[in-house]
Protein backbone atom coordinates (compact mmCIF):
# COMPACT_ATOMS: atom_id res chain seq x y z
CA UNK A 1 0.00 0.00 0.00
CA UNK A 2 2.93 2.76 1.09
CA UNK A 3 4.41 1.16 -2.18
CA UNK A 4 1.10 2.50 -4.55
CA UNK A 5 1.37 5.98 -2.62
CA UNK A 6 4.79 6.55 -2.71
CA UNK A 7 4.42 5.66 -6.65
CA UNK A 8 1.37 7.88 -6.58
CA UNK A 9 3.64 10.62 -5.27
CA UNK A 10 6.32 10.74 -7.25
CA UNK A 11 4.59 10.41 -10.48
CA UNK A 12 2.99 13.37 -9.77
CA UNK A 13 6.56 15.02 -8.80
CA UNK A 14 7.49 14.03 -12.26
CA UNK A 15 5.03 15.75 -13.92
CA UNK A 16 5.18 18.71 -11.96
CA UNK A 17 8.73 18.98 -12.99
CA UNK A 18 7.75 18.23 -16.39
CA UNK A 19 5.73 20.50 -17.26
CA UNK A 20 6.36 23.68 -14.88
CA UNK A 21 10.41 23.73 -15.54
CA UNK A 22 10.17 23.79 -19.12
CA UNK A 23 7.89 26.70 -19.04
CA UNK A 24 10.07 28.28 -16.46
CA UNK A 25 12.55 28.39 -18.75
CA UNK A 26 10.89 29.48 -21.33
CA UNK A 27 9.27 32.68 -20.14
CA UNK A 28 12.50 34.66 -20.73
CA UNK A 29 12.51 33.44 -24.21
CA UNK A 30 8.57 34.19 -24.94
CA UNK A 31 9.33 37.68 -22.87
CA UNK A 32 12.28 37.87 -25.87
CA UNK A 33 10.61 37.57 -28.65
CA UNK A 34 7.67 39.86 -27.44
CA UNK A 35 10.23 42.49 -26.91
CA UNK A 36 11.79 41.62 -29.97
CA UNK A 37 8.27 42.45 -31.51
CA UNK A 38 7.69 45.66 -29.90
CA UNK A 39 11.04 46.90 -30.70
CA UNK A 40 10.04 46.02 -34.75
CA UNK A 41 6.42 47.85 -34.25
CA UNK A 42 8.50 50.83 -32.75
CA UNK A 43 10.68 51.08 -35.21
CA UNK A 44 7.94 51.40 -37.86
CA UNK A 45 5.56 53.82 -35.96
CA UNK A 46 8.78 55.87 -35.54
CA UNK A 47 10.02 56.06 -38.83
CA UNK A 48 5.95 56.65 -39.75
CA UNK A 49 6.05 59.85 -36.87
CA UNK A 50 9.31 60.80 -38.70
CA UNK A 51 7.94 61.24 -42.18
CA UNK A 52 4.52 62.75 -40.39
CA UNK A 53 6.77 65.53 -38.84
CA UNK A 54 8.81 66.13 -41.81
CA UNK A 55 5.51 67.11 -43.74
CA UNK A 56 4.03 68.76 -41.18
CA UNK A 57 7.44 71.34 -40.40
CA UNK A 58 6.99 71.68 -44.59
CA UNK A 59 3.90 72.27 -45.01
CA UNK A 60 2.47 73.39 -41.47
CA UNK A 61 -0.91 72.81 -42.47
CA UNK A 62 -3.86 71.32 -40.34
CA UNK A 63 -3.89 68.00 -41.60
CA UNK A 64 -0.25 67.50 -41.30
CA UNK A 65 -0.36 68.88 -37.74
CA UNK A 66 -3.19 66.50 -37.09
CA UNK A 67 -1.56 63.63 -38.83
CA UNK A 68 1.38 64.17 -36.69
CA UNK A 69 -0.06 64.70 -33.56
CA UNK A 70 -1.91 61.04 -34.48
CA UNK A 71 1.27 59.58 -35.36
CA UNK A 72 3.08 61.08 -32.43
CA UNK A 73 0.70 59.75 -29.81
CA UNK A 74 1.36 56.36 -31.70
CA UNK A 75 5.08 56.31 -31.74
CA UNK A 76 4.60 57.58 -27.73
CA UNK A 77 2.46 54.70 -26.77
CA UNK A 78 4.81 52.07 -28.59
CA UNK A 79 7.75 53.59 -27.15
CA UNK A 80 6.91 52.69 -23.85
CA UNK A 81 5.32 49.16 -24.75
CA UNK A 82 8.99 48.85 -25.94
CA UNK A 83 9.82 49.69 -22.01
CA UNK A 84 7.53 47.56 -20.73
CA UNK A 85 8.44 44.66 -22.71
CA UNK A 86 11.98 45.02 -21.64
CA UNK A 87 11.40 45.57 -18.27
CA UNK A 88 9.04 42.26 -18.26
CA UNK A 89 12.43 40.59 -19.97
CA UNK A 90 14.27 41.70 -16.53
CA UNK A 91 11.76 40.43 -14.53
CA UNK A 92 12.19 37.29 -16.22
CA UNK A 93 15.70 37.32 -16.22
CA UNK A 94 15.63 38.14 -12.28
CA UNK A 95 13.70 34.71 -12.07
CA UNK A 96 15.59 32.38 -14.07
CA UNK A 97 18.75 33.44 -12.17
CA UNK A 98 18.93 31.70 -8.78
CA UNK A 99 22.57 32.91 -8.54
CA UNK A 100 21.21 35.99 -7.38
CA UNK A 101 20.57 36.97 -3.17
CA UNK A 102 16.73 37.27 -2.25
CA UNK A 103 17.81 40.89 -1.00
CA UNK A 104 19.78 41.67 -4.29
CA UNK A 105 16.12 39.77 -6.33
CA UNK A 106 13.65 42.10 -4.47
CA UNK A 107 15.24 44.82 -4.90
CA UNK A 108 15.99 45.17 -8.54
CA UNK A 109 11.69 43.34 -8.63
CA UNK A 110 11.21 46.83 -6.71
CA UNK A 111 13.26 48.79 -9.30
CA UNK A 112 11.34 46.94 -11.97
CA UNK A 113 7.49 47.65 -10.12
CA UNK A 114 8.64 51.38 -9.71
CA UNK A 115 9.22 52.25 -14.13
CA UNK A 116 6.70 50.10 -14.57
CA UNK A 117 4.58 52.18 -12.27
CA UNK A 118 5.92 55.26 -13.90
CA UNK A 119 5.43 54.43 -17.51
CA UNK A 120 1.45 53.52 -16.70
CA UNK A 121 1.40 57.03 -15.65
CA UNK A 122 2.92 57.79 -18.61
CA UNK A 123 0.85 56.21 -21.01
CA UNK A 124 -2.01 57.98 -19.19
CA UNK A 125 -0.50 61.31 -20.60
CA UNK A 126 0.28 60.18 -23.78
CA UNK A 127 -3.17 58.76 -24.52
CA UNK A 128 -4.46 62.30 -23.28
CA UNK A 129 -2.06 64.11 -26.21
CA UNK A 130 -3.79 66.86 -28.55
CA UNK A 131 -1.53 68.72 -29.61
CA UNK A 132 2.31 69.06 -30.27
CA UNK A 133 2.92 70.83 -27.47
CA UNK A 134 0.96 67.93 -25.06
CA UNK A 135 3.23 65.28 -27.01
CA UNK A 136 6.38 67.42 -26.46
CA UNK A 137 5.39 67.60 -22.39
CA UNK A 138 4.65 63.62 -22.55
CA UNK A 139 7.89 63.18 -24.45
CA UNK A 140 9.46 65.43 -22.06
CA UNK A 141 8.25 63.87 -18.84
CA UNK A 142 10.14 60.33 -20.05
CA UNK A 143 13.19 62.38 -21.63
CA UNK A 144 13.75 63.83 -17.48
CA UNK A 145 13.66 60.19 -15.76
CA UNK A 146 14.57 58.52 -18.39
CA UNK A 147 18.25 58.56 -16.50
CA UNK A 148 16.87 57.05 -13.46
CA UNK A 149 14.85 54.49 -15.96
CA UNK A 150 17.75 53.80 -17.83
CA UNK A 151 20.21 53.60 -14.70
CA UNK A 152 17.82 50.64 -13.04
CA UNK A 153 17.64 48.94 -16.45
CA UNK A 154 21.52 48.51 -16.30
CA UNK A 155 22.04 47.39 -12.64
CA UNK A 156 19.58 44.89 -13.12
CA UNK A 157 21.76 43.09 -16.10
CA UNK A 158 24.95 44.00 -14.43
CA UNK A 159 23.73 42.52 -11.15
CA UNK A 160 22.76 39.28 -12.77
CA UNK A 161 25.99 39.06 -14.44
CA UNK A 162 27.44 40.11 -11.52
CA UNK A 163 25.45 37.05 -9.45
CA UNK A 164 26.63 34.43 -12.31
CA UNK A 165 30.16 35.42 -11.54
CA UNK A 166 30.02 35.11 -7.70
CA UNK A 167 28.50 31.77 -8.54
CA UNK A 168 31.37 30.90 -10.32
CA UNK A 169 33.62 32.00 -7.58
CA UNK A 170 32.04 30.13 -5.29
CA UNK A 171 32.24 26.96 -7.01
CA UNK A 172 36.50 28.23 -7.46
CA UNK A 173 36.20 28.42 -3.90
CA UNK A 174 34.77 24.88 -3.27
CA UNK A 175 37.81 23.35 -5.76
CA UNK A 176 39.95 25.15 -3.31
CA UNK A 177 39.38 23.17 -0.58
CA UNK A 178 39.64 19.93 -2.83
CA UNK A 179 42.75 20.86 -3.93
CA UNK A 180 43.74 21.20 0.07
CA UNK A 181 42.34 17.89 0.84
CA UNK A 182 44.47 16.52 -2.12
CA UNK A 183 47.92 18.64 -0.77
CA UNK A 184 47.02 16.75 2.39
CA UNK A 185 46.79 13.47 1.23
CA UNK A 186 49.52 13.31 -1.32
CA UNK A 187 51.94 14.92 1.26
CA UNK A 188 53.05 11.57 2.55
CA UNK A 189 54.27 10.59 -0.92
CA UNK A 190 56.64 13.95 -1.37
CA UNK A 191 59.85 14.95 -0.40
CA UNK A 192 60.17 18.13 1.76
CA UNK A 193 61.27 20.03 -1.61
CA UNK A 194 57.90 19.33 -3.33
CA UNK A 195 55.74 19.66 -0.19
CA UNK A 196 57.14 23.32 -0.13
CA UNK A 197 56.18 23.88 -3.53
CA UNK A 198 53.04 22.27 -3.21
CA UNK A 199 51.84 24.72 -0.43
CA UNK A 200 53.54 27.77 -2.04
CA UNK A 201 51.02 26.66 -5.52
CA UNK A 202 48.35 26.82 -2.86
CA UNK A 203 49.32 30.29 -1.25
CA UNK A 204 49.10 31.09 -5.09
CA UNK A 205 45.49 29.35 -5.96
CA UNK A 206 44.06 31.06 -2.74
CA UNK A 207 45.70 34.80 -3.21
CA UNK A 208 43.69 34.50 -6.88
CA UNK A 209 40.40 34.28 -4.43
CA UNK A 210 41.47 37.06 -2.22
CA UNK A 211 41.82 39.38 -5.37
CA UNK A 212 38.64 38.20 -7.16
CA UNK A 213 36.97 38.64 -3.57
CA UNK A 214 37.98 42.17 -3.30
CA UNK A 215 37.13 42.95 -7.56
CA UNK A 216 33.53 41.65 -6.53
CA UNK A 217 33.10 43.79 -3.41
CA UNK A 218 34.30 46.60 -5.66
CA UNK A 219 31.97 45.54 -8.46
CA UNK A 220 29.25 45.59 -5.88
CA UNK A 221 29.77 48.99 -4.92
CA UNK A 222 29.61 50.23 -8.08
CA UNK A 223 26.41 48.70 -9.67
CA UNK A 224 24.83 49.84 -6.37
CA UNK A 225 25.99 53.59 -6.89
CA UNK A 226 25.02 53.53 -10.62
CA UNK A 227 23.32 56.45 -11.10
CA UNK A 228 23.52 59.62 -13.34
CA UNK A 229 21.77 62.30 -14.76
CA UNK A 230 23.20 61.66 -18.07
CA UNK A 231 23.33 58.77 -20.51
CA UNK A 232 26.90 59.77 -21.60
CA UNK A 233 28.44 59.36 -18.06
CA UNK A 234 25.84 56.06 -17.49
CA UNK A 235 27.34 54.66 -20.28
CA UNK A 236 31.09 55.47 -19.34
CA UNK A 237 30.48 54.16 -15.93
CA UNK A 238 28.46 50.88 -17.57
CA UNK A 239 31.67 50.43 -19.82
CA UNK A 240 33.85 50.42 -16.61
CA UNK A 241 31.77 47.65 -14.87
CA UNK A 242 31.87 45.33 -17.36
CA UNK A 243 35.83 45.76 -17.76
CA UNK A 244 36.05 45.22 -13.77
CA UNK A 245 33.82 42.11 -14.15
CA UNK A 246 36.04 40.98 -16.94
CA UNK A 247 39.39 41.13 -14.84
CA UNK A 248 37.70 39.05 -12.05
CA UNK A 249 36.84 37.04 -14.45
CA UNK A 250 40.69 36.36 -15.42
CA UNK A 251 41.59 36.41 -12.18
CA UNK A 252 39.51 32.71 -11.59
CA UNK A 253 40.86 31.58 -14.95
CA UNK A 254 44.51 32.48 -13.44
CA UNK A 255 43.61 30.72 -10.65
CA UNK A 256 41.86 27.91 -12.23
CA UNK A 257 44.92 26.82 -14.20
CA UNK A 258 46.81 27.17 -11.11
CA UNK A 259 44.64 24.34 -9.71
CA UNK A 260 45.16 22.17 -12.57
CA UNK A 261 49.15 23.08 -12.45
CA UNK A 262 48.56 21.64 -8.80
CA UNK A 263 46.70 18.65 -10.11
CA UNK A 264 49.05 17.91 -12.40
CA UNK A 265 51.97 17.90 -9.70
CA UNK A 266 50.06 15.64 -7.29
CA UNK A 267 49.62 13.24 -9.98
CA UNK A 268 53.04 11.59 -9.83
CA UNK A 269 55.21 10.91 -7.09
CA UNK A 270 58.67 12.23 -8.89
CA UNK B 1 84.69 -64.97 -101.08
CA UNK B 2 86.07 -62.63 -98.97
CA UNK B 3 85.92 -59.01 -99.78
CA UNK B 4 89.27 -57.15 -99.75
CA UNK B 5 89.60 -54.10 -97.28
CA UNK B 6 89.37 -50.45 -99.06
CA UNK B 7 91.97 -48.77 -97.96
CA UNK B 8 90.98 -45.82 -95.36
CA UNK B 9 91.89 -42.84 -98.13
CA UNK B 10 89.08 -40.52 -99.70
CA UNK B 11 88.61 -41.79 -103.29
CA UNK B 12 90.21 -39.39 -105.42
CA UNK B 13 87.49 -39.36 -108.76
CA UNK B 14 88.98 -39.52 -112.25
CA UNK B 15 89.40 -36.61 -114.16
CA UNK B 16 86.59 -36.13 -116.94
CA UNK B 17 86.88 -37.81 -120.26
CA UNK B 18 86.41 -34.95 -122.54
CA UNK B 19 83.17 -36.01 -124.93
CA UNK B 20 84.21 -33.76 -127.79
CA UNK B 21 88.12 -32.40 -128.84
CA UNK B 22 88.29 -28.91 -128.14
CA UNK B 23 87.87 -27.46 -130.84
CA UNK B 24 87.41 -23.67 -129.58
CA UNK B 25 89.76 -22.68 -127.12
CA UNK B 26 87.30 -21.98 -123.75
CA UNK B 27 87.99 -19.15 -121.82
CA UNK B 28 88.60 -19.46 -118.27
CA UNK B 29 85.95 -18.18 -116.38
CA UNK B 30 88.00 -15.97 -114.33
CA UNK B 31 89.62 -14.24 -117.19
CA UNK B 32 85.63 -12.91 -117.71
CA UNK B 33 85.85 -8.91 -117.02
CA UNK B 34 83.43 -7.02 -115.23
CA UNK B 35 81.99 -10.08 -113.35
CA UNK B 36 82.92 -10.34 -109.44
CA UNK B 37 84.33 -14.04 -108.96
CA UNK B 38 84.14 -15.36 -105.30
CA UNK B 39 87.66 -15.95 -103.84
CA UNK B 40 88.78 -19.55 -104.39
CA UNK B 41 90.78 -19.43 -100.98
CA UNK B 42 87.53 -18.38 -98.61
CA UNK B 43 85.82 -20.69 -100.84
CA UNK B 44 88.01 -23.55 -99.95
CA UNK B 45 88.17 -22.12 -96.09
CA UNK B 46 83.96 -23.11 -95.56
CA UNK B 47 84.67 -26.47 -96.65
CA UNK B 48 87.44 -27.12 -94.46
CA UNK B 49 88.32 -26.43 -90.29
CA UNK B 50 91.88 -26.43 -89.60
CA UNK B 51 92.70 -28.22 -92.31
CA UNK B 52 90.16 -30.94 -91.72
CA UNK B 53 87.50 -30.78 -94.15
CA UNK B 54 83.72 -30.78 -93.07
CA UNK B 55 81.15 -33.14 -93.83
CA UNK B 56 78.40 -31.33 -96.02
CA UNK B 57 75.98 -31.30 -93.34
CA UNK B 58 78.15 -29.64 -91.07
CA UNK B 59 79.07 -27.11 -94.14
CA UNK B 60 75.44 -26.43 -94.40
CA UNK B 61 75.20 -25.62 -90.65
CA UNK B 62 78.62 -23.56 -90.66
CA UNK B 63 76.54 -20.05 -91.10
CA UNK B 64 74.03 -21.08 -87.68
CA UNK B 65 76.50 -22.14 -85.77
CA UNK B 66 79.16 -19.29 -86.52
CA UNK B 67 75.99 -16.72 -85.59
CA UNK B 68 75.12 -18.91 -82.54
CA UNK B 69 79.23 -18.98 -81.45
CA UNK B 70 79.06 -15.02 -81.83
CA UNK B 71 75.92 -14.42 -79.94
CA UNK B 72 77.46 -16.18 -77.14
CA UNK B 73 80.68 -14.65 -77.18
CA UNK B 74 78.45 -11.46 -77.18
CA UNK B 75 76.58 -11.88 -74.35
CA UNK B 76 79.68 -12.95 -72.64
CA UNK B 77 81.25 -9.87 -73.39
CA UNK B 78 78.49 -7.94 -72.17
CA UNK B 79 77.71 -9.97 -69.12
CA UNK B 80 81.95 -9.31 -67.90
CA UNK B 81 81.46 -5.22 -69.18
CA UNK B 82 78.27 -5.22 -66.86
CA UNK B 83 80.15 -6.08 -64.07
CA UNK B 84 82.92 -4.32 -64.14
CA UNK B 85 80.31 -0.82 -64.49
CA UNK B 86 78.07 -2.09 -62.06
CA UNK B 87 78.49 -0.67 -58.11
CA UNK B 88 79.17 -3.35 -56.02
CA UNK B 89 76.35 -3.41 -53.33
CA UNK B 90 77.04 -1.96 -50.29
CA UNK B 91 77.28 -4.35 -47.47
CA UNK B 92 74.50 -4.18 -44.71
CA UNK B 93 75.19 -1.67 -42.01
CA UNK B 94 75.07 -3.45 -38.33
CA UNK B 95 73.26 -0.89 -35.80
CA UNK B 96 74.81 -1.26 -32.82
CA UNK B 97 71.66 -0.28 -30.35
CA UNK B 98 72.99 1.75 -27.67
CA UNK B 99 70.65 2.31 -24.83
CA UNK B 100 69.30 5.96 -25.04
CA UNK B 101 67.68 7.98 -21.58
CA UNK B 102 64.42 8.42 -22.93
CA UNK B 103 63.29 12.28 -22.91
CA UNK B 104 59.99 10.88 -20.86
CA UNK B 105 61.30 9.50 -18.11
CA UNK B 106 58.66 7.31 -16.43
CA UNK B 107 56.74 8.43 -13.41
CA UNK B 108 55.28 6.97 -11.01
CA UNK B 109 51.54 7.52 -9.53
CA UNK B 110 50.85 8.73 -6.36
CA UNK B 111 47.80 6.82 -4.50
CA UNK B 112 45.79 9.58 -4.50
CA UNK B 113 45.91 9.77 -8.20
CA UNK B 114 44.15 6.65 -9.15
CA UNK B 115 41.47 7.21 -6.76
CA UNK B 116 38.09 8.31 -8.11
CA UNK B 117 37.85 11.43 -6.10
CA UNK B 118 40.80 12.45 -7.65
CA UNK B 119 39.37 12.20 -11.31
CA UNK B 120 36.13 13.55 -10.08
CA UNK B 121 37.98 16.45 -8.97
CA UNK B 122 40.15 16.99 -12.13
CA UNK B 123 37.08 16.37 -14.14
CA UNK B 124 34.98 19.30 -11.78
CA UNK B 125 38.30 21.71 -12.26
CA UNK B 126 38.20 21.47 -16.11
CA UNK B 127 33.80 21.86 -16.06
CA UNK B 128 34.23 24.98 -13.88
CA UNK B 129 36.76 26.13 -15.97
CA UNK B 130 34.88 25.74 -19.23
CA UNK B 131 32.24 27.80 -17.09
CA UNK B 132 34.74 30.81 -16.30
CA UNK B 133 35.80 30.99 -20.13
CA UNK B 134 32.18 30.99 -21.55
CA UNK B 135 31.17 33.68 -18.95
CA UNK B 136 29.51 36.57 -20.49
CA UNK B 137 29.87 40.15 -18.89
CA UNK B 138 26.60 40.91 -20.48
CA UNK B 139 23.42 39.01 -21.96
CA UNK B 140 23.53 39.67 -25.19
CA UNK B 141 19.45 39.28 -24.82
CA UNK B 142 19.48 42.20 -22.56
CA UNK B 143 20.76 44.40 -24.80
CA UNK B 144 18.71 48.05 -23.55
CA UNK B 145 16.45 49.45 -26.32
CA UNK B 146 18.21 52.62 -28.15
CA UNK B 147 15.65 55.36 -27.55
CA UNK B 148 15.75 58.63 -29.60
CA UNK B 149 14.14 60.45 -27.18
CA UNK B 150 13.94 64.49 -28.21
CA UNK B 151 10.89 64.40 -30.83
CA UNK B 152 12.83 66.99 -32.68
CA UNK B 153 10.30 69.85 -33.44
CA UNK B 154 11.44 73.25 -33.44
CA UNK B 155 9.94 74.30 -30.12
CA UNK B 156 11.36 71.44 -28.61
CA UNK B 157 12.92 71.71 -24.99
Amino acid sequence: MRRVQFGIALFFVCTLVLFVVPHIAASSQQAYQDYLYQADVYRQKYNAFQISQNEYLKFKTLASEADVISKTRDMLSQRSLLLRAYLLLLSEKLNETPQLTGSESDLYHQYIKNEVAFLETLSQFVNSVQSVNDAENASGRLEDHYAILASSMRQITLGISLAKLRSLGDDYSQSMVAARLLIDQVRPELTIDRQTTADRWFGKISDKRTIFLQKLDAITKAISSLKSTSLGDLDAKTSDIKTQLADAQSELTEGLSYIKELINAMRYKD
Amino acid sequence: MEETPKPFSPEIPSPPVPTEPPSVPQVAQSQIPGIPQQPAKEHEALKTFAGIPLPPMVEKLLPLILAVVAIFFGILIFAVVQKFIEKPEPKPVTIIVTPTPSPTPVHIFTTVATTSAFMAFESNVASLSGKVEAFQNEDPSLTTPSLVLPLGFPNDR
